[in-house]
């Protein structure tokens, strides 16, 4: 009976301890979070996601509504974006993040490093680069927003390469797939690929270049392009690619193979039946001259953002540790590429 | 219960038998006169059939002799040289005489013999071999125990034809002198077991006893835990299994419910239609049945803890309607699905207790206002109502655990709903320990899973074809410890 | 009479609990996987062999000092493990749950384990296991499209960080002796020891190389390397499951508190058997919160492997003598 009394008094003290936790219809459900920085600091949007009360969970209609503020550092600015709403801002579901025009560069590793080591989003979250400013987020009416959010959802899974929010924290360079959104219109689609380096953008990644940057870092299992050949514009689906890395241990180069399939080859006439490995080959030829291309902007710049040394690396570090010392690592020849394609 | 013997004198024996009965008005007493010796038959009208009675003792009437001497003499002709339907052993008590009077027989007191002879007259009336209403099966013996333990002794014995199947016969409850039957197989049975329970069983001292289940506090022993040591089954056939395993098996008179000990965590997911069905589909089956067990038991406080805490474990499609309907909703979400628990129980009792022509009412009363009016009032929220409904449907896979499910998925829901994910997972600890600190004689409940023995996979989690069982079935002699050490 | 745990199941039982600090790390590791993996494989042996005279020592005949600095560790090490569970739970989510409500709340737990005893301490371990060991596959799977061989730090010469990181590795606990204390006799005690080191060492470097193939160079800056792990893992709609693993590595944390308070009123028992002598608990009692109130959860951590390199210090002074 003593114990009995001693656990009921424990459970009333904790029943009004206030540790029942804040009520899901007090938060507001941050879905997409957009960051922009221009001199006079950092401007925030938050989107979130709410529905009306329904008792009836299957009769509730969600809408997407809009918070804004400003302030000297990050935390300052999502702040002033809260206070704007009685609701308790909730990131567990933020998947988004969409970096303007000012945020991109310098301030992007500052806002990535600050929302990397808060718990209460996700690391992971996909980072994008927009053209967008923080007063066009204001469409007109709640059902737009959030058929704006659905649209961004789905450009984030067209993209090619997704780029997170933990490699960009902390990090000098970084790659930034963008998307070309208008809040207006309600569209959202993706755009180029930005390459930043030291806080300035190095490079524009086209499909291409982009493609293969995926398919270097294991992102992609296939991709649909579009290629200038000698017979005009030709549109390819490329399966099955296999990436074969053999490092030389007498010259300590890298030797990278890009195999795969080339399937529904068509030009403006449709299908192409005639011709394919002609095609394939000039196709392979061009890819391997993109693939160069990005390893010069890349690791020819002293930033081995996609991780390409590993392979040499893990056979002799201490050579390769030896050529870094020397300045003599971060030489592009040092990557030879060779792209084999067949076609179906 | 007197041990006194019977004095051997009708004008003394008789009305202390009178006595002894207050007089009861079942209470048959007929004089007659055997060849020249006073007798009385005594029965209780209902028990024991009249009529029966006539025909033995008219054939016995009816046999001509010289008269006997004295009363000593006719009851050994009774016992040794007549053919009549009488018990091999003579009545010397009044206890024995109460026991036997009370289990149908007539007992046929002689003047001037110190020993009474039992004739076999009984005629109960008594609820006959039918289908379980329970332990649904779709294959498997239809045949399930009824109230009267001579019958069931006779439906195990029918199964088990072997000479190994030992049934022992008891008493329990001061009162009631009530028959309690242990059966067990004396090949398979571990014998420090069967002593054990043995001694329990005649140590126990209990006022009455109706059913089985009253001689499990006295039968298991230990500290305190949700969940029962012993198992029950109202099938003949289920209990012929578990004899097989080495098992015991109590039947008590009156009582449908035959006691299994010891009774296994993992048995509460096993049916006889396993063994029936193939050996994939019947581990599918019990691997599902664990699952209903733990969203029966967890889900609502982990719907709580969740919706609560951690909302972000929620897909966002389901986020939103989440909060849409709690919103709506007066109560906070942790006290709605409290409400919505003890309701659920509520309505469950009302169907076990009312009348079957009623009963039906209770379920359209509780669907209509419950589930329908309640939401469209925006008293309830339909995700709880969803939750609650799928945990109550779960239970209904393992109706053998619903005492234990019922309390633990109330404290679940409390212990999400205070401390979120943490409570959660600190009530599964409790629980946990809680079935892992019971056994029954050294022989842990959680076998044997826990620890994991090659009985898991062969036959207990999952089940292995019968060629494999057949090899080597499983019995309760792998669960028993192999040494024993101070502590 | 109560029957005997298994040596199996006693390795199990302290493998178990020891993965609680291995998943609830609460600061960074500072070491790659290269590194960790090579010290983890190092200090096997090497704890192995301090460890050799504890069975010796803590037999019930052994002495009474070695006895009371384990007891003392344990003591330090219940405390320590409060600490630390309560600082992981508030960091990694929303509930800001004071040390003194986390108590209260894993109280009821924890206190009924230890009334249940080693037996019931033991079973439950192996329903965590099997918790833990699920939780460990829905990891996997869901941080797999994350998961780079490339993303592996190679370090040309590890020498330098691997005298930087093994110390860490060394740093005793009271988990490491309980095999030798638990164990009929001393050189079962040492088998059981060793299958429970190299399950330790084997555990910790998984989750190194696992950590930084997903994380890359920032793995070793993360003040909840695991945890960080977790949250980047979704499966189908679940976006997010770090809360699961969070609860299930709570059942760990819940699992080592039992066993550790198990042990230390088992030992107090043993070392204070009359009523009198227990009144020593108080200046023990106020030693550790002033322990508790002025150090920080490493420096507890230091202190407790001192206590513990104390007890197998003096593991090896001779053995009390049994008076005539």
């Amino acid at each position: 009976m003593k114990h009995a009394k001693l656990l009921l008094a424990v459970l009333l003290l904790l029943l009004t301890s206030g540790c029942a936790g804040e009520p899901l219809s007090g938060r507001a459900v941050v879905n997409t979070l957009y960051l922009d920085w221009n001199t006079t600091g950092w401007r925030a949007v938050l989107v979130y996601v709410t529905s009306s009360a329904s008792a009836d969970a299957g009769q509730a209609k969600p809408e997407a509504l809009v918070l804004s503020g400003q302030g000297a550092t990050v935390a300052d600015a999502l702040q002033d974006a809260q206070s704007a709403s009685p609701l308790t801002a909730f990131y567990g579901q933020n998947e988004l993040l969409l970096l303007g025009p000012g945020a991109q560069g310098k301030a992007m590793y500052e806002a990535c490093v600050y929302l990397s080591n808060d718990s209460a989003g996700r690391p992971n979250m996909a980072v994008f680069g927009v053209q967008t400013l923080a007063e066009d987020w204001q469409p007109a009416s709640g059902e737009d927003r959030y058929a704006l959010l659905r649209q961004l959802e789905q450009a984030e899974g067209e993209s090619l390469y997704t780029q997170r929010l933990y490699r960009l924290a902390g990090a000098e360079a970084g790659i930034l797939p963008c998307l070309e959104v208008d809040c207006r219109a309600g569209t959202a689609v993706p755009g180029d690929t930005r390459l930043f380096l030291g806080g300035q953008c190095t490079a524009v990644w086209d499909r291409e270049a982009t493609a293969l940057a995926a398919l270097i870092e294991g992102q992609v299992r296939s991709v649909s392009l579009e290629a200038s050949t000698g017979r005009g514009p030709v549109r390819y689906t490329l399966e099955l690619p296999l990436l074969g890395w053999e490092p030389s241990l007498d010259t300590l180069t890298l030797n990278a193979r890009l195999s795969g399939y080339l399937k529904n080859l068509t030009d403006s006439g449709g299908l192409i039946h005639t011709g394919k490995q002609e095609l394939a080959d000039e196709i392979a030829a061009q890819l391997e001259e993109t693939a160069r291309r990005i390893t010069r902007q890349t690791f020819g710049q002293g930033q081995d953002l996609l991780r390409m040394g590993f392979w040499l690396r893990s056979r002799d570090a201490a050579a390769c540790a030896e050529l870094e010392r020397a300045g003599r690592w971060y030489d592009p020849d040092r990557i030879e590429w060779e792209v084999r394609l067949r076609a179906l | 219960m007197s041990l006194e013997k019977l004095s051997g004198s009708l004008q003394k024996d008789l009305p202390v038998l009178k006595q002894m009965f207050g007089d009861s008005m079942d209470l048959y007493a007929k004089n007659l006169r055997i060849r020249g010796v006073e007798c009385a038959a005594c029965m209780f009208d209902g028990l024991s059939s009249t009529e029966k009675l006539w025909v033995i003792l008219l054939d016995l009437l009816s046999r001509e002799g010289p008269p006997m001497p004295d009363g000593a003499a006719l009851t050994n002709y009774i016992l040794h040289a007549s053919d009549l339907p009488v018990e091999a052993t003579p009545v010397e008590t009044f206890d024995d005489l109460v026991a036997r009077m009370t289990a149908g027989m007539t007992v046929l007191l002689v003047d001037g013999s110190p020993v009474a002879v039992a004739l076999s007259s009984q005629l109960l009336a008594y609820r006959s071999v039918s289908e379980p209403s329970g332990e649904g099966n779709i294959r498997g013996s239809r045949e399930g125990f009824c109230d009267l333990l001579r019958v069931n002794i006779s439906l195990l014995r029918r199964l088990i034809r072997t000479p190994d199947l030992v049934i022992e016969m008891h008493t329990a409850g001061d009162l009631t002198g009530t028959e309690v039957a242990l059966c067990y197989n004396r090949r398979l049975a571990p014998p420090e077991l069967v002593e054990k329970v043995r001694r329990r069983l005649q140590n126990t001292k209990i006022p009455l006893l109706l059913d089985s289940s009253y001689l499990a506090p006295f039968l298991q022993k230990g500290p305190f835990s949700f969940f029962q040591q012993a198992g029950y089954t109202e099938r003949s056939a289920a209990a012929c299994a578990k004899i097989c395993e080495g098992k015991l098996v109590l039947l008590v008179n009156g009582s449908p419910f035959a006691m299994i000990l010891p009774h296994f965590f993992i048995e509460n997911f096993q049916s006889l239609d396993d063994y029936a069905a193939k050996a994939y589909f019947a581990s599918l089956l019990r691997a599902l049945k664990f699952l209903a067990f733990l969203l029966a038991v967890m889900l609502p406080g982990v719907y709580v803890a969740i919706a609560q805490f951690s909302p972000e474990l929620f897909p966002p499609q389901l986020l939103y309607k989440v909060a849409a309907a709690e919103r709506a909703t007066p109560l906070p979400l942790f006290l709605e699905m409290i409400f919505v628990l003890i309701l659920l129980e509520i309505v469950r009792e009302a169907g076990l207790r009312l009348p079957k022509p009623i009963g039906h009412t209770v379920s359209l009363v509780s669907a209509l206002i419950v589930g329908d009016a309640a939401i469209n009032a925006g008293i309830l929220s339909t995700p709880v109502v969803i939750v609650a409904a799928f945990t109550s449907i779960s239970m209904f896979v393992i109706p053998a655990l619903y005492e234990p499910a019922t309390a633990l998925r109330l404290l679940f829901t409390l212990a999400g709903g205070v401390a979120g994910l943490l409570g959660v997972a600190c009530m599964f600890a409790v629980m946990a320990v809680s079935a892992c600190n019971t056994d029954f004689l050294g022989m842990p409940y959680t076998a044997p899973l826990v620890p994991a023995r090659p009985g898991m996979l062969r036959d207990g989690m999952f089940r292995f074809s019968w060629r494999v069982l057949a090899r080597r079935p499983y019995t309760i002699r792998e669960e028993v410890p192999p040494h024993e050490t101070e502590d | 009479m109560k029957p005997r745990i298994s040596l199996r199941q006693q390795g199990l039982v302290v493998f178990t609990a020891l993965l609680a600090p291995l998943l609830l790390q609460t600061r960074p590791t500072g070491a790659g996987a290269q590194v960790t993996v090579l010290a983890c494989a190092l200090a096997v042996p090497v704890l192995w062999i301090l460890l050799l005279p504890a069975g010796r020592g803590l037999a019930p005949d052994g002495p009474v000092l070695c006895r009371g600095a384990f007891a003392a560790a344990l003591a330090v090490s219940v405390a320590c493990q409060l600490y630390q569970a309560q600082r992981f739970y508030s960091d990694t989510t929303e509930t800001e749950l004071s040390l003194f409500w986390y108590t209260a709340v894993v109280a009821a737990a924890v206190l009924y384990g230890v009334h249940a005893g080693l037996g019931g301490i033991t079973r439950t371990a192996n329903v965590f296991l099997w918790a833990c060991g699920g939780g460990a596959v829905l990891l996997l799977l869901s941080v797999l499209g994350q998961l780079r061989v490339s993303s592996l730090q190679v370090v040309a010469s590890p020498q330098t960080q691997l005298w930087q990181a093994l110390p860490a590795r060394l740093l005793l606990v009271p988990e490491f002796l309980l095999p030798a204390w638990l164990a009929p006799t001393p050189r079962q005690g040492q088998r059981v020891t060793a299958a429970v080191l190299a399950g330790w060492a084997v555990v910790a470097a998984a989750l190194a190389v696992l950590g930084e193939a997903v994380l890359g160079a920032g793995y070793a800056d993360q003040s909840h390397p695991v945890y960080t792990v977790a949250r980047l893992g979704g499966v189908s709609v679940f976006r997010r499951l770090d809360a699961v693993h969070v609860a299930i590595w709570m059942l760990l944390a819940l699992l080592r508190l039992m066993l550790s308070t198990w042990a230390l009123l088992r030992l107090l028992q043993g070392l204070l058997p009359t009523a009198r002598s227990r009144w020593l608990l108080i200046p023990g009692g106020a030693a550790l919160a002033v322990l508790l109130g002025t150090c920080t959860a490493q420096q507890m951590e230091w202190v407790c492997g001192g206590l513990l390199a104390l007890a197998l210090a003096a593991a090896l002074l001779p053995k009390r003598r049994k008076k005539p």
